[in-house]
């Protein structure tokens, strides 16, 4: 039996085809200005690469902000139900799933089965998503993807950047620039705000053994490796943490198409 | 107590965006000046600041007895000065120009301060600082996302009294809703209205979480806009006015602060 999930999140979308036992195929594609035109691309991407047709998949199940846009799926699943059930597929000991988006950032305390039993969000303020990563990437010159390493790797250890807010952040780390900081050391300090953001987030819900990340931020070193010094616990992370919600929906979808088929 | 009043004080208000300076001869304004800041050299840019009000004031520097600073940018501030706390200086300031208000609001460009007050003196204070999106920031990102500078997003806001909702919080959220709802059938008018009643409505909050109390003065770069004066106006409900000189309360009661 083939099943698909899709998750279409504020900056990117994703896919999975996923038989009985494992993905088969996933795709990741920017979300764009329309959620419904990217779940079409991402859909075709991933039935290219599986081989298969729409009409072969037993059920597809949508999740992610902009889940009702997905005229091809038969059921729509919060997000936050989604990677709790994804986190559980790929580490079953996962008490602690801790989700950070492109706009987003969720904790997420889930029993053996992988169902929600709490949950903590932020989705008000930018601080500790991707989209504080990108605009610190923007006016620093460094790469996303060098964030990471870099702000792990200081010269003169990290300079303190006062605010978490994306906005005032701006102002925070050009000042520092101006006064001949190091880049390094700059990223330290403006990685380990928006850590400290992060945490309070996990205390809400209580942190408990075993811990998984998931999300584009899963990708970040720098913020991994603190979050992990801060709470004290060695993080799990997928091959590809941002497929995890996609993944969790074609478990939804799944139960579904077993219950029809009953 | 007559030689105390005859001191020539300068309070030096060393905001996110700009450098007030205000003089004090006991308690008469003598002069003021509001210079343009941003990062750099705010020692310099204060220096100039009080050079323009001794001019204006007629008397040098050497007269003045005592400077006080305040403000977000005062440790920046590398003169001979004395520290002083906004709260206190607002406080002072919003005695000197209304006597009468018991409630008072600075909304600056990086941050906004509510506080219950009488006779010059802080009762219950609040900040909102952590966040852009209680400050003159907010307002600053919509009107560089619609194309236009404030004072033609506050005419335009003006203009109407219908409104689409910016349901963000997050200044950053709250740019690409803003490009959404341009992109949308939403009238670049409503927009501007809706953006001005979420700032007022954080704002508010900040006001209730110190006691409404008639009469509000509202001080700071901010408060002169017109629309947001009438988005607060409608929320709470009672008189809300703005200070004659609302950008320089926080420097005249810094200056008044060391009489």
């Amino acid at each position: 039996m083939l099943l698909a999930g899709i998750d279409i999140g504020s900056s990117s979308t994703k896919a999975v085809v996923m038989n009985d036992r494992s993905v088969v195929a996933s795709g990741i594609m920017l979300t764009g200005a329309s959620g419904t035109v990217a779940a079409s691309s991402v859909m075709d991407l991933v039935l290219a690469q599986s081989g298969a047709a729409m009409g072969d998949l037993a059920c597809i199940v949508s999740t992610g902000y902009g889940r009702v846009n997905v005229p091809f799926a038969q059921k729509n699943v919060t997000e936050i139900s989604c990677h709790a059930r994804g986190v559980n597929w790929y580490f079953p000991g996962v008490r602690t799933v801790l989700d950070m988006g492109g706009q987003d950032c969720k904790a997420i305390k889930c029993d053996e089965g992988g169902r929600v039993v709490k949950f903590a969000l932020n989705d008000k303020c930018a601080a500790g998503t991707g989209r504080y990563l990108e605009r610190l990437s923007k006016y620093t010159g460094v790469p996303l993807g060098e964030i990471g390493p870099r702000s792990l790797q200081p010269v003169n250890g990290p300079v303190s950047v006062d605010s978490f807010c994306a906005v005032f952040a701006e102002n925070d780390v050009l000042l520092r620039i101006r006064e001949g900081y190091q880049i390094n050391d700059i990223l330290a300090g403006a990685v380990d705000a928006i850590v400290e953001r992060i945490v309070t987030i996990i205390q809400r819900i209580g942190a408990e053994e075993e811990l998984a990340i998931s999300g584009g931020i899963a990708k970040n070193t720098g913020v991994v490796s603190r979050v992990e010094k801060r709470l004290g616990m060695r993080a799990l992370i997928a091959d590809e943490p941002q497929i995890i919600g996609a993944v969790g929906a074609a478990l939804f979808a799944r139960d579904l198409a077993l219950k029809s088929a009953k | 107590m007559v030689t105390d009043d005859v001191l020539l004080t300068a309070g030096i208000d060393a905001g996110a965006s700009r450098i007030k300076v205000a003089l004090f001869k006991g308690r008469r304004l003598l002069g003021h000046a509001v210079l343009e800041g941003g990062a750099e050299n705010i020692t310099e840019i204060s220096k100039r600041a009080l050079a323009d009000t001794c001019r204006i004031a007629g008397i040098t520097l050497e007269d003045i007895c005592k400077i006080a600073v305040t403000g977000m940018a005062y440790k920046y501030v590398h003169l001979e000065v004395e520290h002083i706390n906004e709260s206190t200086c607002l406080a002072r300031g919003i005695d000197f120009f209304m006597p009468e208000a018991r409630t008072a609001i600075d909304v600056g460009a990086q941050k906004s301060l509510a506080m219950k007050c009488k006779g010059g003196v802080p009762l219950k204070i609040r900040y909102s600082e952590k966040c852009a999106s209680g400050s003159g920031r907010f307002l600053d990102v919509v009107a560089a996302t619609m194309a236009m500078d404030k004072a033609e997003l506050s005419r335009l806001g003006l203009s109407t009294q219908d409104f689409v909702e910016v349901q963000s919080t997050c200044t950053i959220f709250a740019e690409s809703e803003i490009i959404t709802l341009i992109h949308s059938d939403a009238k670049p008018a409503e927009i501007a209205r809706g953006a001005y009643r979420a700032l007022a409505r954080r704002l508010y909050g900040l006001l209730l979480q110190v006691g409404l109390e008639d009469v509000v003065c509202v001080a700071g770069g901010v408060s002169a806009d017109a629309c947001l004066l009438d988005e607060l106006t409608k929320l709470a409900g009672c008189e809300i006015k703005t200070a004659r000189q609302s950008d320089i309360v926080m420097a005249c009661g810094a200056a008044l602060a060391v009489q």
